[in-house]
């Protein structure tokens, strides 16, 4: 790796695998952040290089923003039920997760890391898609179909901002792209195999305390253009319910600044700098809650909206 | 603390200014010192904005806003606003003005 800047995907698992044991790890560029991550485990290689195989590798980053690594458990647990840990800068602030699942650890470790220190954002539960410059945000909670939908759309012609996070810069009041794996859970997995059976999933893993999880790669385009930002167009508070024909209901914009409030992770820490950037959103935007039980007629409802 | 009828002064003034966002029907209000959002009618958002501006009194304000085109009589508005001032104490938006 010494000296060049290549993707993740160019390199052989077993070269990803010998750097992410090296001592200085593999630097990862993903989106305004470079995440340097060691492992000495060996099943993190495997689905990181298969789902972040467009992500530039930046051997000798002088800089990252968050150092982590997955290490073995400790004591009987290296070998017994085998478990690993997850470390930011050598602590570890969670309960070790059984070492087949290293990269659903990986993913919600990270996730920890960028709710707890990336204030210069206003960090909103949201997944965020932008086509034609127009951006919409899917602020939802957990169980809404927000990954699903998130998915469908980004396998439909839309640019996957981000699924976890909406990144709302404080300061350029814009979305900043952080396109990492979609995570999936449960049915939703097979929902989006059967929409899109041309993307590319990683591993199953069952018995998460998400219960079963794949990642859906994001697509070249999304990842190649993860520096390009977007105006929120449309905030959609989405709500899966089987059966449902789709039904857009507006929101008045005090009520969606409520809810879009809400639904900021750091919103108490940002003050009054992230009540002035959720207004501004809701300023530029329209505002709805969307019921759907269809993903197509769901995505053709939004495209209408934004067009 | 209670809103009893009499001449007592209210301010909203207490040191850190109230953040507006005002979307026309609706206002919101962004307390710093405690962290809140609140979603104020038309009527909360005037009695707060006329606090932040001078001190006044449960009658000052049913004036102020009978002045402004609000309500019929003073007796249908008094009511009105003291129970508006009384949410308004709850959330930590206004306390009685020093003398």
């Amino acid at each position: 790796l010494h000296g060049f800047t290549v993707k993740l995907g160019e390199l052989a698992e077993s070269d990803v695998a010998s750097a992410l044991g090296g001592p200085t790890g593999i630097a990862v560029s993903m989106g305004p952040f470079v995440v340097r991550i060691r492992a000495s485990i060996d099943t993190l290689a495997g689905p990181l290089a298969l789902l972040y195989r467009d992500f530039q590798v930046h051997p000798e980053a002088p800089f990252a923003d968050f150092h982590v690594s997955l290490e073995p458990g400790r004591g009987l647990r290296r070998w017994y039920k085998p478990q690993v840990q997850f470390k930011l800068d050598g602590l570890s602030p969670f309960e070790p997760f059984p070492r087949d699942t290293a990269l659903p650890l990986f993913e919600w470790g990270l996730n920890w890391c960028i709710g707890q220190r990336c204030h210069q954002y206003l960090i909103l539960h949201a997944a965020s898609l932008e086509r034609n410059g127009k951006a919409v945000l899917l602020p939802a909670h957990p169980g809404s179909g927000k990954s699903t939908l998130c998915a469908a759309m980004a396998n439909r012609g839309w640019r996957l901002l981000s699924d976890e996070f909406g990144l709302y810069d404080l300061d350029r009041h814009c979305l900043v792209p952080l396109p990492r794996p979609v995570a999936l859970k449960n049915a939703s997995i097979e929902v989006i195999r059967r929409f899109a059976p041309e993307a590319t999933l990683g591993p199953l893993f069952p018995k998460t305390r998400k219960g079963t999880v794949a990642h859906l790669r994001p697509s070249p385009e999304a990842v190649a253009r993860m520096e390009e930002t977007a105006r929120p167009a449309l905030v959609v508070f989405p709500k899966f319910i089987p059966g449902s024909p789709v039904i857009a209901s507006s929101m008045s914009k005090g009520h969606a600044l409520l809810r879009l409030a809400h639904n900021a992770f750091n919103y108490e820490v940002t003050g009054a700098d992230g009540f002035k950037a959720a207004a501004r959103i809701i300023r530029g935007a329209e505002s709805l809650e969307l019921c759907y039980g269809d993903l197509d007629a769901a995505i053709a409802k939004i495209d209408r909206l934004v067009s | 603390m209670n809103v009893c009828p009499g001449r007592s002064a209210w301010t909203a003034s207490l040191g850190i200014p109230l953040v507006w966002e005002d979307f026309g029907e609706e206002v919101l209000v962004y307390c710093e010192r405690s962290g809140e959002t609140h979603y104020l009618n038309l009527t909360a958002a005037e009695i707060l904005s006329l606090l932040e501006e001078t001190p006044k009194s449960a009658e000052d304000l049913v004036m102020e806003l009978r002045a402004a085109g609000a309500g019929d009589e003073a007796g249908d508005l008094l009511p009105q606003v003291e129970a508006i001032l009384q949410q308004f104490v709850h959330a930590g938006l206004i306390c009685t003005a020093s003398p």
